[in-house]
């Protein structure tokens, strides 16, 4: 900065002392005595400097890089692809081929491995995974919901084959897509359990025990034929390989079976993908499936162990959605902040009016409180149901009144596209629905704690409490 | 001015508005996802104009907005829009937004060729000016509203107007403040309406909004190198009688058509509800499903009523307070049961083609236009302390 443009600068907004003012915590504190001086002053940092300095070196390294990759790639494209026309399934616009090549490369398609096999190193991975997407996810989606889906629901897609604990499946499908991921081929991977009669019942116990299921596997000699549909599949149109859950011919949700089923098998289709409200760089499927043969080596994990397998999924991808919410709260909150700084009313920015410092108050507020809330939460290799839910539906509700809030703050510029906190309202709402509504989330964690509610109830009805 | 309407004439306006619903509008609008052209809008219009629903200058009927002071004029305004916001949102809006400006236009006396398209933008360039404009409409603005004032309404080149109008609009009709010394040698601020050209304006058009998709929405800079735009000169007490009503009016339909399409979200929620089945038994009998579903009938019914009651005064500026309180609590809750619907569809209603994701982007444009609830807490706020 020259000398011109500080003299420049307001010393101060309204309604607050100046830094220097002998009224200011920033100057009283540095008059302290120096016994105390170190416990109380401190230096004057970002906001996100200040999150970044508190993780691990490796973390906050990552982050670092992270948020490099998303403004010099994700942020340019984000605006056009939002706007582009809806393609037919099958077809790409190139700038997201070269976006996916690219972040093939840099290994973003192979991160949830650990070096030689994946591309994290070990310096990072001793530390939870669910930490690692989430740092990930909130920096991408920070940037672009869609573009952050396009990149990061391949993972979703890939993690039957790890928490399966199928080692031969992992060798067979995982080690060589990883290898093409790492040359820059990028080889997407799709996780598909919703069908077009059940999206919560796939999600929570109760439904699945009274769901009869859509999509069936029925033995044939040397493997399955697999029918019908599954819908809302992120990625689903792109994915060379899909994790495919399906009932035992004959039998309920409780025999479901993870298959692998590659895009070029004779009877699998793409038939359509979805015009939706945000999140639009990234497709969500309908595919179908018309007597798709699978081999048997292509059963993952074992036969009728599929919804052991999704519900251990379900914790941990739910984590990386609270994750993307606190992504699009930091997005509306920065686009907020520098419309209130930039736009001015009778001739001083917004940023000077109380009202206006209250609501960026309140989005500061929310976004930190949450961001504290999944980085708390993913601090561990286990991640548990309920803590997974809660971060879910949390997150993704304040995320959400912190975009209206954006946006009530710009007020009748609040809906222009050019300001593009209305993208992020828009992206941002499907973190409420998409692993399980928020609905569905509440009552996951009650599905969690069951066991002490009813020793609670036992308690009670016992007159032993 | 019109002969003052009787009920039974009312209940007959509002059946021929809900037959040419249902018989017009309602195949025009099924396909959500696909975007109205704007030669069929403009025939809507035009058609709608013909018909007498639209204010214009003939007397042909009773029309939308067509006086401020007969209560059942204004109740047959809402519901009007209220039945056209079921089948769309956005051309509520465009026949709003014309009956408002003719309304206007008449009031001034202000006549147009055939040929023109005359519209009107309401709004200065941010929100309600903060406390300014409450203070200014009941007659207690000091100097320093004065300045913000003249900012709101004649903001520097570098800022623009954002206003929500048909395409083809050919004239603006834009409110401006001045300042002039009165007999008392007082400097007194007043509301100036002045009709430009669209051809002498630095306009904008912009591609994409949030909601509201039929409607087109412009960046509007006032240059220094404006023409003389014969500025229809009021006295204080008119302008500040014209502004406040037509204000009202504004934010009557803006709620109408809030109230409306939140009624289309409810019918669509409520049907999804009583057929998709989860957990074995139809969700409308969930009770996750069922709090959702009764927010979005509370929303639908109390404003409904609400507004109905503030249609059984006239106009004034003694009616802005109450208008603005309904607004204020009126809009965050359509907003949230349209999002309330969207979520008992859960994916589906994330999805173009269901129709209630355009409700939510709708709903949260309406609520954006003409003062925010933050902004108009702050407007009642500063016209109850000024009474």
């Amino acid at each position: 900065m020259n000398v011109r443009n500080a003299e420049l600068l307001p010393i101060h907004l309204d309604g607050f002392v100046a830094n220097c003012s002998q009224y200011s915590p920033k100057k009283v504190f540095k008059q302290l005595s120096p016994i105390i001086r170190p416990i109380i002053d401190y230096a004057p940092i970002t906001l996100w400097e200040q999150d970044t300095q508190r993780l691990p070196k490796a973390l906050g390294q990552f982050r670092r890089e992270l948020r490099s990759f998303a403004n010099d790639h994700l942020s340019p494209l984000a605006a056009k692809i939002d706007t582009a026309n809806h393609l037919p399934p099958g077809e790409q616009h190139p700038e997201l081929v070269d976006l996916l090549a690219l972040a093939a490369k840099k290994g973003y398609l192979s991160d949830m491995l650990p070096k030689p096999i994946g591309s994290v190193p070990l310096t990072r991975f001793r530390y939870p995974l669910a930490w690692q997407q989430a740092i990930k996810t909130e920096e991408m989606a920070r940037s672009c919901g869609g573009l952050m889906l396009l990149l990061n629901a391949h993972n979703l897609g890939i993690a039957p084959l790890l928490l399966s604990g199928d080692l031969s499946a992992a060798r067979k499908f995982l080690l060589p897509a990883i290898k093409e991921n790492k040359v820059g081929r990028p080889h997407l991977f799709a996780f598909g359990i919703t069908e077009p009669s059940a999206g919560s019942d796939v999600e929570e116990g109760h439904g699945a025990s009274l769901y009869r299921p859509g999509t069936v596997a029925k033995k044939v000699t040397g493997g399955w034929k697999l029918s019908g549909r599954k819908c809302f599949i992120s990625g689903g149109d792109v994915a060379k390989s899909i994790t495919v859950f399906a009932a035992l011919e004959g039998e309920g949700i409780d025999s479901w079976t993870c298959f692998l089923v590659k895009s070029d098998m004779p009877g699998f289709n793409v038939v359509r993908t979805e015009l939706k409200m945000g999140m639009r760089a990234s497709g969500a499927a309908e595919l179908e499936f018309n007597d798709v043969f699978i081999p048997d080596d292509h059963v993952i994990g074992g036969l009728r162990k599929g919804w052991g397998i999704n519900r251990s999924i379900l914790n941990l991808s739910r984590m990386p959605v609270a994750a993307m919410a606190v992504g699009f709260a930091q997005a509306a909150t920065e686009l907020a902040s520098d419309f209130a700084c930039k736009y001015q009313l009778s001739g001083k920015p917004l940023i000077n009016y109380q009202e206006i410092q209250l609501m960026l108050a309140q989005m500061i507020g929310d976004t930190t409180a949450i961001r504290s809330l999944v980085w708390e939460s993913a601090q561990t290799w286990i991640p548990t149901q309920r803590k997974a839910s809660i971060n879910k539906f949390f997150c993704t509700d304040t995320a959400v009144g912190v975009c209206e809030m954006a946006m009530e703050l710009m007020s009748n510029h609040g809906g222009l596209y050019e300001n593009s906190v209305e993208k992020a309202f828009r992206d941002a709402r499907l973190t409420q629905i998409f692993e399980g509504t928020n609905q569905i989330n509440r009552l996951a964690v009650i599905e969690d704690v069951q066991e002490q509610l009813l020793e609670s109830v036992g308690a009670h009805a016992s007159g032993s409490h | 001015m019109s002969q003052p309407l009787a009920n039974e004439d009312m209940l007959g306006l509002m059946n021929e508005v809900s037959r040419y619903s249902e018989r017009t509008l309602a195949s025009i609008f099924e396909r959500p996802e696909c975007l109205t052209s704007s030669v069929c809008l403009e025939q809507l219009m035009q058609d709608a104009t013909n018909n007498g629903l639209l204010n214009s200058y003939e007397e042909t009927g009773i029309s939308l907005w067509e006086n401020a002071h007969d209560p059942l004029i204004l109740q047959f305004s809402c519901k009007a829009l209220y039945e056209i916001a079921i089948k769309n949102a956005g051309l509520a809006y465009l026949f709003h937004h014309q009956s408002v400006s003719y309304f206007v236009f008449k009031q001034l006396g202000i006549t147009f060729n055939t040929e023109d398209v005359p519209v009107m933008s309401l709004q200065g360039h941010f929100g309600l000016a903060r406390h300014s404009l409450a203070r200014f409409l009941m007659g207690k603005a000091d100097q320093k509203d004065n300045v913000i004032l003249q900012d709101y309404f004649n903001p520097q080149s570098d800022q623009s107007f954002v206003f929500h109008s048909r395409h083809d609009w050919t004239h603006l009709l834009m409110p401006s403040f001045e300042i002039k010394k009165n007999k008392q040698g007082q400097l007194k601020g007043s509301i100036q309406f002045s009709v430009l050209p669209r051809k002498h304006l630095h306009i904008e058009v912009l591609e994409h909004g949030h909601g509201l998709n039929e409607v087109s929405v412009f960046l509007c800079k006032k240059t220094k190198t404006l023409p003389d735009s014969s500025p229809h000169s009021l006295t204080v007490e008119i302008s500040v009688a014209l502004y406040a009503i037509a204000l009202q009016m504004q934010w009557l339909g803006l709620m109408s058509i809030a109230n409306g399409v939140t009624n289309k979200a409810l019918m669509k929620t409520k049907e999804y509800a009583a057929i998709r089945i989860q957990g074995g038994k139809t969700i409308e009998h969930h009770p996750a499903v069922q709090q959702m579903l009764s927010q979005i009938i509370s929303a639908v019914g109390c404003g409904r009523s609400l507004i109905n009651s503030i249609c059984s005064q006239t106009l004034s500026v003694d009616s802005l307070s109450s208008v603005a309180q309904i607004r204020s609590q009126l809009h965050p809750q359509f907003c949230k049961a349209s999002n309330n619907a969207v979520q008992v569809f859960g994916g589906m209603g994330y999805m173009q083609d269901v129709g209630v994701e355009k409700i939510v982007r709708d709903n949260n444009q309406l609520k954006l236009m003409n003062g925010t609830p933050t902004e108009l807490m702050l407007f009642i706020a500063e016209l109850e302390c000024a009474k």
